[in-house]
């Protein structure tokens, strides 16, 4: 089958104007998309500009605002995640989602097993067993349906999943990052058996990938998504990788950011050699007092897990963490904060806050200790304190007394950083900041972050929004699969350099990337 | 939960009406109930499930479960019951270092409960439903071939035989330590922390497991001081004590008005749950309705007093 015949075929899948809001943002707005037979169409875009909000309207996970859906020609209402499945739609997620203990002829034919004497509900096991062989050989797996799941490699697994979705003859796969759990090597398997499937069985697939050397191997048509707008649809040998980025990236109003100041001289924190599983491979960075180092990279580059290793959240396997020049060890949280490592994480809601807990509450958590001289609570101390940074930071609520959970985001988050202001920690690290925060909100915690600055502190700021590291960082450090890619002084760099070292490839990495194995 | 004076204070007076309407509804009801001496049988009634629940709140509000603790009152009682019994100086050893042993069984299941529970992962539900029978067989054990009671008169002044202002008095005393140290401390604050969500305590530095061991170890000492004051108040010891009466301190405690899923409550709410809970039973005696029909009804409270909890929850928040 030639490329330029995607063209004339009618669309399996095609999504017009497709608009979801939720609370504060506007995550699709307005996104067109069309997926025809026979063809691979890769979904591009940074972290929250819309790919997976688009899947999950497709999927029927969320319900869209406003736009429509057609599905092989037909206009579909989706109100449930059955009915994309009905029509035919697959979905295979990051993770593997097969019953272990079982084998592959059971998983595959699973809630639609071949009966005999129906009435009785009795398996017929032969047709069962010849059936999943045969369907595994159409598809080219070289498996016995008879083995048990849990045993296969993590390919094979996958393989066994793309099996069964289309064991009832689906004309369309939906790909969200499959190969992020697979080794290299045997990425070429799951790509000769996509290739085999487009081209036989006129299967369509939509494709979510960071990686953007699989993009060029795999990809008929490339949509970029930004900021939940459409930023076009190309046939991939009409970009390069240049301009991919670019079109990612590029033409982005700018926001508000305070004036930082020059940091001092003395290091507040130096990280030598950090080692954790898999995920982190040895990352060397150091912050001085008064400094915002912003930590950058894609989804599962190990932001988060350096952070969390740095504060004693999470074990890590081997490395050494120096605050003001003095070595230290957290085993755990409460040693980290003895350290002067504050974490605060990125997921507020279930990490940050005892929500039922009031604000008052939830400030005196980290710093109880000062707070009770002796074991006995200081009521009026605590009640002064809060009030004090309730006004500082400007918390919106009806009192002290309200709990956690009544608040909007952006005043949880102030919340947040009240509770960690009065611990009083030398190394802040921010994990996401601003994640799920409107415009003012934002401005708001980027000063605050300003004023800990000033009162001698030291940021490690984790984040996925390029723009807010430019902006926010004396100094941007990219992370690539656990390792540093790169760092760049203020300045010196923008968000398309940023991106290039965070997906591992440098300007010309485009024909490297196909042939390198 | 601490600060917040004025929204405990009300949620403390809807319990205390409901405990007010029950005594009401007694005493228009039945004329044998309109007596100051069935006010100090009620009391002397609950001294036992008060401590005993006193522990069970702040377990609770730790976000744990302890199902043993009936059992471990069984075990105790046998425990006191052994080492005590035989007045004339043949008990095993005097009564001072006799209640401090009882105490110490007490404490150290408890903390066995909250080391299991906390460092092997399997849940308290399990951990605790597994101490219940370990402690009932270990009760049963001890007591097998024994008579236990014949108790000296040091020991029988703890449940009441100079009058009940012992024991009473004692009472009193684990319920004001243990709101002093929901209220006043450190410890307090921190066992409210980890029931409102553990993994945000142990991100802000709080040693959530070193507080929910001691937690249930604290409910553990909880009680064996009931089973040595009920033991006292009965004067003999008896393998069978304390059926079931984990659930009926749950009950109280959640009559109460203490979140059975941790992060709020406080032990003087649970004081009225257990004064509720004994004037009904007092109440339905003297009314002539059997101990059948007073379960039932007991049942039927539990269920009604955390559905108005629900209730009024809802229309506080919107």
């Amino acid at each position: 089958m030639h490329p330029h015949d995607h063209t004339t075929k009618a669309p399996l899948v095609e999504m017009k104007g497709i608009v979801k809001r939720f609370p504060g943002v506007m995550a699709l707005d307005g996104v067109n998309f069309e997926l025809r037979p026979g063809e691979v169409h890769v979904l591009l875009g940074e972290n929250g500009a819309g790919k997976s909000t688009l899947i999950k309207v497709l999927s029927g996970a969320h319900t869209p605002d406003a736009g429509e859906i057609f599905v092989g020609g037909r206009k579909v209402n989706i109100t449930s995640p059955q009915v994309p499945l009905d029509m035919g739609l697959r979905f295979i997620y990051q993770e593997i989602n097969l019953v272990g203990e079982i084998d592959i002829a059971r998983n595959i034919f699973l809630g639609c097993e071949p009966m005999r004497l129906r009435t009785l509900g009795l398996v017929d096991k032969s047709a069962l067993y010849s059936r999943a062989g045969e369907h595994l050989r159409r598809f080219h797996i070289d498996l016995d349906p008879r083995d048990i799941v849990g045993r296969l490699s993590v390919t094979q697994q996958k393989m066994v999943e793309i099996a069964r979705a289309l064991a009832t003859d689906s004309k369309v796969l939906v790909l969200d990052e499959p190969t992020d759990v697979l080794e290299d090597r045997s990425r070429n398997d799951l790509f000769e058996m996509i290739g085999r499937l487009k081209h036989d069985h006129q299967v369509g697939f939509i494709y979510i990938s960071h990686r953007y050397a699989e993009v060029y191997e795999l990809g008929d048509r490339v949509t970029i998504l930004r900021d939940g707008r459409n930023a076009g649809t190309w046939r991939i040998d009409d970009l390069t990788l240049d301009e991919m980025i670019e079109r990612m990236v590029g033409g982005r109003v700018s926001r508000q950011y305070p004036d930082m100041q020059e940091p001092a001289e003395n290091e507040a924190l130096r990280v030598e050699n950090i080692v954790s599983g898999k995920v982190l491979d040895g990352v060397n960075l150091s912050l001085r007092q008064g400094e915002i180092v912003a930590v950058t990279g894609l989804m599962g580059a190990g932001k988060t897990e350096l952070g969390r290793a740095i504060a004693g959240v999470d074990r890590f396997d081997s490395g050494t963490v120096f605050v003001h020049g003095r070595k230290v060890v957290s085993k755990s949280p409460a040693a980290g904060i003895k350290n002067s490592i504050a974490y605060l994480t990125e997921d507020r809601k279930s990490e940050g806050l005892i929500l039922e807990h009031s604000i008052r509450d939830n400030y005196a958590l980290p710093s109880i200790g000062r707070l009770s001289p002796a074991g006995l609570l200081k009521h009026a101390r605590i009640n002064r304190e809060v009030q004090e940074y309730m006004t500082g930071l400007n918390i919106k609520a009806p009192d002290m007394f309200t709990p956690a959970g009544q608040l909007s985001g952006g005043n949880q988050q102030k919340a947040v950083l009240a509770k960690w202001l009065g611990a009083d920690c030398k190394v802040l690290i921010f994990d996401e900041p601003t994640r799920g925060i409107d415009i003012n909100g934002r401005a708001e915690v980027y000063r605050i972050m300003e004023e800990l600055l000033e009162r001698g502190a030291a940021i490690l700021m984790l984040t996925s929004d390029y723009t807010e590291a430019l902006a926010m960082g004396h100094r941007v450090v990219v992370l690539c699969r656990g390792q540093v890619a790169g760092t760049f002084d203020r300045g010196s760099a923008d968000e398309e350099d940023i991106l290039r070292l965070a997906i591992g490839a440098r300007a010309d990495r485009r024909r490297e990337g196909s042939t390198a194995k | 939960m601490i600060g917040d004076i004025r929204k405990q204070v009300i949620r403390s007076a809807e319990s205390l009406a409901g405990l007010v309407a029950i005594v009401l509804f007694f005493v228009i009801l039945s004329p044998s109930f309109r007596q100051w001496a069935t006010l100090t049988d009620i009391l002397e009634q609950s001294m036992e499930l008060a401590i005993l629940a006193a522990g069970t709140t702040l377990v609770l509000i730790s976000g744990g479960l302890d199902l043993s603790v009936g059992s471990v009152m069984a075990l105790c009682t046998c425990i006191a019951g052994s080492l005590l019994s035989g007045c004339q100086g043949q008990a095993v050893m005097s009564v001072a270092p006799a209640v401090a042993l009882t105490l110490a069984a007490g404490l150290g299941i408890g903390l066995v409960n909250g080391i299991t529970i906390k460092y092997t992962g399997v849940p308290a539900f399990i951990v605790t439903l597994g101490m219940m029978m370990i402690a009932r067989g270990a009760a049963l054990m001890l007591a097998a071939g024994r008579n236990m009671s014949d108790f000296s008169d040091a020991f029988l002044v703890l449940g009441g035989s100079h009058g009940y202002t012992v024991p009473l008095s004692i009472t009193a005393a684990v319920i004001v330590v243990i709101a002093l140290l929901l209220a006043m401390t450190r410890f307090g604050f921190n066992v409210y922390a980890i029931g409102g969500n553990e993994e945000v305590a142990r991100l802000s530095g709080v040693p959530v497991k070193r507080y929910a061991i001691a937690c249930y170890a604290l409910g553990g000492l909880c009680a064996a001081l009931a089973a040595i004051v009920q033991t006292s108040r009965f004067e003999f010891a008896k393998p069978n004590r304390g059926e079931s009466w984990e659930l009926m301190a749950i009950g109280a405690v959640v009559i109460g008005g203490t979140s059975l899923f941790g992060g709020s409550g406080g032990v003087g709410r649970t004081v009225i749950g257990v004064l509720i809970i004994k004037s009904l039973q007092t109440g339905l005696s003297h009314m002539g309705v059997g101990s059948y029909w007073q379960r039932i009804l007991i049942g039927v409270v539990i269920i009604l007093a955390v559905w108005i909890d629900r209730i009024q929850n809802r229309r506080r928040k919107t």
